[in-house]
């Protein structure tokens, strides 16, 4: 009985935490990670997807290194062409992309680099909000 | 024998003052404020820095040498082919009509380059402002107004001559797109003298920039010294004046090995053919 009782808990448990994490993706950092844009061409990489906790709030970008200084532009985008504003030559620091994505929608962020750019390497963290 | 080059220097700007000249001049001139009310609205801007270098982003940075060769050496490598100068020389020695097409092509493109950052300066800079086009969002690049000023002194090369006034920067800047102009509308005078085929005269200065600036990318050492990076320095960091003074005295000096070529060697088999 006991044991019935402790599973049924621990299984209450992880769904509450899977349903607040699920509930707070939006608004939680995503782990480093790395990209690779393309030089020269005005190559594309995306971030990782996370799922808009708040309509039209910006997103947060954290970066922590990138191999080429004002070489690369980013925005955030959405499912069905919706994307916010580039902000340009996104060097280490911090950022506050708009992101008009509706809340509950996928969304990502888009990294493009320069006409002349040589390819570039970039870690960074970030969170929809 | 200066004032036959003055003469024929004053002829030479009045011919290329024609409608082509204009018509020329009024789309380059167009092409960037047409780029920007365009595509402003997709971007994100700190200052008025942001709304000046986004000016000359997009294709202006790989046409750049194309438009300062077309300029004046597109036609006047038509006059040698048309043995024009065969008529001129009746009037004064190859060498002086040579000196004096090529300050020509100097003063036109130093103009026509100098006028073109200088008036993209004006507008981004005092105009826009009161346009009230853009609204500047500091806040997106976690800056405030006031260290969005410190910041732009950083930014990229030449910025830190914002530290002396916006306009000592904007002006000094524009100088040095006029003098980059002035280098490869050279390149192009003399290799349209030396090589036979003009187009491929015409084509050699398109071709050492946008050649070498994709060669000079894949090098971390050479990168700082890249054609494209030394005249349109915003998609690098900010390097000292020195290393794009460097790449440009690299410049000057093939120019003058050019030049003793073209005057003391190419020009006696010049004056033998025509």
């Amino acid at each position: 009985m006991k044991l019935k009782k402790g599973l049924t808990a621990l299984a209450t448990s992880l769904v509450v935490l899977s349903g607040g994490a699920l509930v707070n993706a939006g608004t939680t950092y995503s782990s480093y990670q790395n990209v690779s844009i393309p030089g020269n061409n005005n190559g594309v990489a995306t971030s990782s997807t996370q799922t808009k906790t708040t309509t039209n709030a910006s997103s947060d970008l954290s970066v922590s290194y990138t191999s080429n200084p004002n070489s690369v532009d980013a925005r955030a985008v959405g499912g069905a062409g919706v994307s916010g504003a580039w902000v340009r030559n996104v060097n280490t620091g911090n950022y506050a992309l708009p992101n008009p994505v509706k809340a509950g929608a996928a969304t990502e962020i888009q990294f493009s680099t320069d006409l002349f750019a040589a390819t570039t390497a970039m870690t960074f963290k970030w969170r929809s909000n | 024998m200066i004032n036959i080059i003055r003469e024929l220097f004053i002829q030479e700007i009045k011919n290329r003052l024609d409608n082509k000249f204009f018509i020329f001049l009024a789309i380059l001139f167009l092409f960037p404020y047409i780029m920007f009310f365009t595509r402003h609205n997709s971007y994100v801007f700190r200052d008025a820095l942001d709304v000046y270098t986004f000016m000359f982003e997009g294709i202006l940075p790989l046409i750049f040498v194309f438009l300062t060769v077309i300029i004046y050496v597109g036609g006047f490598s038509r006059l040698l082919n048309d043995r024009f100068i065969v008529y001129l020389r009746m009037r004064a020695p190859l060498k002086e009509i040579l000196i004096s097409c090529f300050l020509s092509n100097a003063f036109l493109t130093f103009i026509v380059f100098f006028l073109f950052a200088f008036n993209l300066f004006i507008f981004s800079y005092y105009i826009e402002p009161i346009l009230g086009l853009v609204k500047y969002q500091p806040e997106v690049y976690s800056l405030t107004e006031k260290t969005v000023i410190l910041d732009s002194y950083k930014r990229f090369t030449f910025t830190q001559l914002l530290e002396y006034g916006n306009f000592v920067y904007g002006f000094t800047y524009s100088i040095w797109i006029g003098i980059n102009a002035i280098i490869y509308s050279s390149l192009g005078f003399f290799t349209v003298i030396l090589f036979s085929k003009k187009l491929i005269g015409i084509s050699f200065p398109v071709l050492f920039y946008i050649i070498g600036s994709f060669i000079f990318g894949f090098s971390s050492t050479l990168m700082p010294y890249r054609m494209a990076d030394t005249i349109f320095p915003f998609s690098i960091g900010q390097q000292s004046i020195w290393t794009n003074l460097t790449t440009i005295s690299f410049l000057v000096v093939i120019n003058l090995f050019l030049y003793f070529f073209t005057f003391k060697m190419k020009i006696t088999s010049l004056e033998n053919t025509m």
